[in-house]
């Protein structure tokens, strides 16, 4: 097996290497200088404030960009909270994004930049890395907020130390993600550095920036990034809407919608505008409890509509019948369950 | 076909076969390491006079200066103790002090051939060059050989933002290197091994006291702007402009507050213009000019350009200390009391080794030491308020005193006699005397009488006080510093057409401050600048053409300025002094 | 589930093919040949690095936690003789097990202690044909070389890197190499090698302030961490192969007061029937030289010594007024030191008791 990919895989190096320049937006950057990698992904590179307000104390984070129509990945985080963002680039434009949607498998987001017919620089999100350890490596990010306006986000050095599973690393952790991660040895996974890139030496992309975590054994503090290409996944699901499609709230309501009592679930109290759906407690004797569902389940879909808050839930449950079964569609650990629950009408029994 | 092959075997888990690194590859190592010893050799460990404390700092000449942190010297006081790389321990005198922006500037003794730093540019390196930290870092080197720590440059033009009015980082030097408690003070350094900054903090909020992968570096050539000034013995102070700006949502910098004392509002500057250059620099946010305000000493004068309904408006402008009189000294006092401990997180051991807990048969404790200060460096300090050391400034006053070739040239109980001609033919005369004077020209004559310390003389009308101007002058080259109340060596300023930095001696007479300009080649006065209230402009004359005149040398092109407008302009015939018994009657 | 290993046949492709294909049409850059000598270091020397999973011992140790995952492991001779750190022996743990990284495993016994610099030896059992490695001569080793730091904590298939560089030679008096790669549990008893895949140390906490196991822990990736050089440490790993457990090495001597750095190693007291006391020496004299190297300062004094092991005789030369006297000494333990200081104050006491 690993004598056909020997075989197999030089030719497909000679093919990318040779189609690379005139690929057009998507240059590669081999042999490039470090000002050349420098300026490919200053320009790709974002800063990210919530609606907080720049004074709001680490109310800021990283993000790059990763479509002409200016599609921005970063990582959720109470910074998207609200709605909307203020996002700047490095040509000095500050624009409005919109937070499109968050991946709960990966805890990615996207937003989108109010950006009329402009085109944006990006990162591709199809490009496929092969890191190995000891790889040379460089980190875009605006950890601490040291760069503010037009200024360029800091840029660290390091190398791959290690394609492991983040669970592997001892103890639990304040993410949900438990899959491979790019360990790294620079202090990448600093305050504000979420969202940031992780490049190869020819500027192409190799992770994005995982949220600052410690092991809860060790205490130690982690330097990591999410492989590029489950990125690129986590981006696809949420812009192509395969967690289910926006809600559209111009639709009919039915004469009787499903309610979380007739469904038996408590999600956790609704705080902040966007408060995740995470299922609270599950009621004796309920459909839920018939369904097996479980405190901290995430409620990815209810039917056909996406859910990525707890007022979502709200929405789609009023679109909902009562007198028909509810499909839903949840996040438990890392795995997609999907569960169909007949709600119990008041007074029916 | 070889080579893939062997790749196959290594991935299969045998033994690598002999190593064959590039020779690029070590070539590049061993430069690396040349230049490491190289600049190991200049970077010193700082302690206190008693041993204690600890930071880090970089030697810049061979006679001994060196540049570290102001809050490394800060609980030191005057005296500290540098040990340098081949193990030897050297005292050091503080030279100067600029607080607000964490230098200060310090001289081993005891040699004249110390290793020293050569000089980089900051202002031309880049993100993602390579540079190096050396230092001593929680005060590992106890054989005071630095820690050197290799990294890249993470971003240029930072800025940090001071604590309270102190320690402001303006347009500073951002790196991974690794930079920790006790690196302060001490040296950045470029791959060629050039000095580009002196490291002084880092964003350690994430782990206590331990690097995170960002460390701050004041750059050298903010510090080469404020050496003269260092040099000088002083305690210096950053400046302000006077105004203040906010950025716009259009990208432009407006003035959104000006004190109508500040030199930027007698230059034009309005509420409501755009700033777009300062300095050189173009100005498109609140920060960028905070940044480049930063970098320079109180008193320089930099060019500004702003916008006015499509105007665009040029003037030099003067800065303005950023703090009051005296505010800096309880600041240095303030930071004197909070020494930062550098010690290693986690356990520590007792005693090294353990004592037997017995009467001493014989105690050979010497009795506990007296921090006074050593011999050699008490040779070198002189304590005055408003200076970090006044031996240092005493030194360039007679530096000055000894150079300047129009040095005494006047007698002071003579009466000088200065008759020339403008630029249209008309004749110009001048007397002056210490207690009167009087200029005459086509305007007119005027007369001034100093007998009154209390009336300020700004006449003739419009030159902003010239005639008080030459009498400071002319005591200047009779008296010497004397002739003064105070008198104090300020360091170098830009001064004249082409705005070159000159030597400046600051006299004050009366409270009323004249700043000399010494040319730093031939230390002639190449002009003065007299002012006769504070928020007013001084009346300003640039000397030039000089030639001899008895023993010494004397201006015969005179150019009279006040604020924005020439007074006048004038070649002199000659120079004459008459004793005072003659001129009665006059 | 990604297929790390197929990618880094794919990578190896990558690399290596286009190389040849390219030989005389351009040229490598800089950047490009420091990867590939740094991953070939790595490849050098990584069979040797092993994987310990160590069961029982120490978890946690006065507030410091301790990672209770797999540790590193550093092999020193094709016969089972295998280095790490002691940071998580303190106390010895219930079982090691050590995982090649050809997949063998073995029961691992613990052969002695090095308490001075932090390691113990374990030896595998019934472990031949190990994967051998080879040191790097003291001499090579200078500020500024590359310092690649190889541990096997994430997985027992794949080394885990990071790299710096040497950031000084002779730390914590003379007994550890210095580094700005990142060392932590993840690498802990793993190597330093240099550029050409050498073993320059045995990567280990250190503290010039503790001798504690755990001190230096909390420096874990901050750009401080430290290497026991295997250069001249081989008559160390002769006498730990054969049972014995290495201490520090002390005088019994008591200096004067002062600041260490500054000043001189006069004898203020010695321990009763201490090393220094049986070798003659008395408050008052100044310690001059060890084995024939010239000190000035109590700090010498320390760097001269400290590398030495309880047991070992040194040379000490004193002066006593206008007179010079060379004398053998032979080093103590700390708990020996401690012994004798408790008897001597005991005995102080019956003698003050009996006045």
């Amino acid at each position: 097996m690993n004598r056909l990919q020997i075989v197999v895989a030089p030719t497909v190096a000679i093919v990318a290497s040779a189609l690379a320049p005139i690929c057009g937006a998507q240059v590669a950057l081999v042999g490039r200088s470090f000002a050349d990698v420098n300026q490919y992904a200053q320009q790709r590179s974002v800063k990210i404030y919530g609606a907080g307000g720049l004074r709001q104390l680490e109310a800021y984070q990283s993000g790059v960009l990763v479509s002409a129509d200016g599609h921005v990945a970063t990582m959720a985080s109470v910074v998207l909270d609200q709605d909307w963002v203020i996002v700047h680039l490095s040509d000095s434009r500050r624009l409005r994004g919109e937070v499109v949607g968050v991946d709960p498998l990966l805890d990615i987001a996207v937003v989108k930049l109010d950006g009329e017919d402009a085109e944006f620089p990006y990162y591709d999100l199809q490009h496929q890395s092969m890191p190995y350890e000891s790889m040379q490596l460089l980190a875009f990010c605006n950890l601490y907020n040291v760069a503010t306006g037009d200024e360029p986000v800091s840029v660290l050095h390091g190398v791959l130390t290690a394609v492991a599973p983040l669970e592997a690393r001892r103890g639990s952790f304040s993410t949900r993600y438990r899959d491979e991660v790019y360990i790294v040895d620079a202090s990448i996974n600093n305050p504000g550095a979420a969202g940031g890139i992780v490049v190869d030496l020819s500027g192409q992309p190799i992770g994005m920036i995982g949220k600052e975590v410690r092991s809860q054994l060790s205490g130690a503090w982690l330097n990591y990034a999410l492989p590029w290409d489950r990125v690129a996944e986590g981006v696809d699901r949420i812009i192509s809407g395969r967690l289910g499609a926006s809600i559209d709230s111009t639709t009919d309501l039915p004469e009787r919608s499903a309610t979380f009592a007739s469904l038996g679930i408590r999600l956790v109290p609704n705080v902040v505008p966007r408060t995740p759906p995470y299922i609270d407690s599950v009621l004796p004797d309920s459909p839920a409890e018939t369904a097996m569902l479980e405190p901290d389940d995430l409620v990815i879909a209810v039917g056909d509509m996406r859910t990525g808050t707890h007022n979502d839930v709200e929405q789609a449950l009023l679109r909902t019948p009562i007198d028909e079964p509810v499909r839903i569609t949840l996040l438990r650990g890392n795995r997609l369950v999907d569960v169909e629950l007949m709600p119990i009408v008041e007074g029916s029994q | 076909m070889l080579r893939l092959l062997s790749v196959i075997l290594v991935f299969i888990g045998s033994q690598a076969s002999a190593a064959s690194v590039a020779p690029e590859v070590l070539e590049a190592e061993a430069k690396r390491v040349r230049v490491i010893e190289r600049v190991s050799r200049s970077t010193i460990a700082i302690f206190d006079s008693r041993g204690q404390g600890g930071g880090s700092g970089v030697i810049i000449s061979s006679d001994g200066y060196a540049l570290t942190n102001f809050h490394v010297t800060a609980p030191c006081g005057p005296a500290m103790r540098c040990g340098m790389n081949d193990g030897r321990l050297y005292d050091a005198v503080l030279v100067g002090l600029d607080p607000p922006g964490d230098v200060a500037l310090i001289k081993l003794l005891g040699r004249n051939d110390f290793p020293a730093a050569e000089l980089g540019d900051s202002d031309v390196v880049q993100v993602g060059d390579r540079v190096l930290v050396a230092g001593n870092p929680f005060l590992l080197a106890e054989d005071f050989r630095p820690t050197v720590t290799y990294g890249i440059l993470s971003g240029t033009h930072r800025y940090q933002y001071p604590a309270g009015t102190l320690l402001e980082y303006a347009d500073c030097l951002q790196t991974d290197a690794a930079i920790n408690p006790g690196n302060s003070g001490g040296p950045l350094f470029n791959a060629a091994g050039k000095l580009i900054g002196i490291n002084g903090r880092g964003s350690f909020e994430k782990r206590g006291r331990v690097n995170v992968g960002v460390g701050y570096a004041i750059s050298i050539n903010q510090i080469k702007l404020f050496l003269s000034h260092l040099k000088a013995g002083r305690v210096v102070d950053h400046a302000t402009l006077g105004a203040t700006v906010t950025t716009l949502d259009d990208g432009r910098v407006a003035v959104d507050d000006l004190l109508e004392e500040s030199d930027a509002y007698r230059r034009g500057l309005r509420y409501g213009d755009y700033l777009t250059s300062f300095a050189g620099r173009n100005i498109t946010t609140a920060n960028a000019l905070k940044n480049v305000l930063g970098i320079y000493p109180a008193g320089w004068t930099v060019p500004i350009e702003f916008v006015r309904d499509g105007d665009v408006m040029a003037a030099n402008v003067r800065l303005a200390s950023l703090h009051g009189q005296g505010e800096l000294e309880s600041l240095i006092e303030a930071q004197a009391n909070k020494p930062v401990p550098i010690q290693p997180p986690g356990p520590k051991d007792g005693e090294d080794e353990p004592q037997p807990k017995i009467p001493n048969i014989r105690d050979l404790a010497a009795g506990a030491r007296v921090p006074e200060l050593p011999e050699e460096v008490n040779k070198v300090y002189q304590a005055r308020a408003g200076f970090a050391n006044y031996y240092f400034n005493d030194l360039h006053q007679q530096r000055l005193a000894e150079k300047c070739p129009g040095w005494r040239a006047f007698s002071a109980d003579q009466r000088l006699e200065i008759s020339g001609v403008d630029s249209r033919g008309h004749e110009v005369a001048i007397e002056s005397t210490e207690q009167m004077g009087s200029f005459r020209s086509v305007r007119g004559q005027f007369f001034a009488n100093f007998s009154d310390p209390n009336v300020p003389n700004d006449g003739p009308p419009g030159s902003g006080g010239l005639m008080a101007a030459i009498r400071e002058w002319q005591t200047l080259l009779s008296r010497g510093l004397e002739g003064f109340d105070e008198a104090h060596y300020m360091g170098q300023l830009p001064f004249g057409l082409g705005q070159s930095r000159h030597d400046c001696l600051v006299t004050i007479r009366n409270g009323l401050p004249t700043y000399f300009y010494f040319n730093r080649q031939t230390c002639h006065v190449a002009g003065l600048e007299h002012f006769t209230a504070d928020d007013r402009d001084p009346c300003t004359v640039r000397f030039s053409n000089f030639q001899p005149w008895d023993s010494a040398e004397l201006p015969l092109m005179w150019v009279v300025r006040f604020g924005e407008n020439a007074y006048a302009e004038f070649t002199v015939d000659h120079y004459q002094q008459v004793p005072l018994e003659e001129s009665v009657d006059e | 589930m990604i297929n790390v290993a197929g990618k880094h046949v794919l990578w190896l492709a990558f690399m290596w093919v286009p190389s040849v294909a390219w030989i005389g049409v351009r040229a490598q850059t800089l950047e490009q040949l420091q990867q590939q000598a740094i991953r070939e270091a790595v490849d050098r020397v990584s069979p040797a690095v092993v994987q310990l999973q160590i069961i029982g011992g120490a978890d946690r140790v006065e507030n410091v936690d301790l990672a209770s995952g797999p540790a590193t492991g550093l092999i020193l001779s094709g016969d089972g003789y295998v280095v790490t750190s002691r940071y998580r022996f303190d106390p010895a743990p219930a079982s090691v097990v050590a995982i090649l990284a050809d997949g063998r495993q073995f029961a691992s016994a613990i052969v002695a202690h090095d308490y001075s610099r932090k390691l113990v030896l374990l030896k595998l059992e019934g472990a031949t044909d190990l994967p051998a490695i080879e040191i790097a001569p003291d001499d090579s080793i200078r500020v500024g070389n590359w310092a690649i730091a190889v541990g096997r904590t994430y997985r027992a298939d794949r080394p885990n890197v990071s790299v710096g560089v040497v950031s000084a030679t002779d730390r914590i008096f003379g007994r550890a190499l210095q580094t700005d790669a990142a060392v932590s549990p993840a690498n802990y008893g793993g190597p330093m090698v240099d550029i050409q895949g050498r073993v320059m140390g045995v990567l280990s906490p250190m503290s010039p302030s503790s001798e504690s196991t755990i001190a230096g822990v909390d420096w874990y990736d901050s750009g401080i961490g430290f290497a026991v050089p295997l250069a001249g440490w081989q008559s160390a790993f002769e006498r730990l192969r054969n049972g014995k457990d290495l201490e520090r090495g002390y005088l019994g001597v008591g200096l004067a007061d002062g600041v260490p750095r500054e000043t001189t190693p006069t004898v203020k007291s010695v321990l009763p029937a201490g090393p220094v006391a049986q070798a003659g020496l008395e408050p008052g004299d100044l310690i001059v030289a060890i084995n024939e190297n010239a000190i000035a300062t109590q700090n010498d004094l320390k760097f001269a010594v400290t590398p030495h092991y309880a047991g070992d005789t040194i040379q000490v030369a004193y002066e006593r007024g206008e007179e010079r006297h060379t004398v053998d000494v032979t080093l103590t333990t700390v708990a020996k030191l401690q012994e004798a200081a408790e008897a001597a104050t005991k005995q102080q006491t019956e003698a003050s008791s009996n006045d």
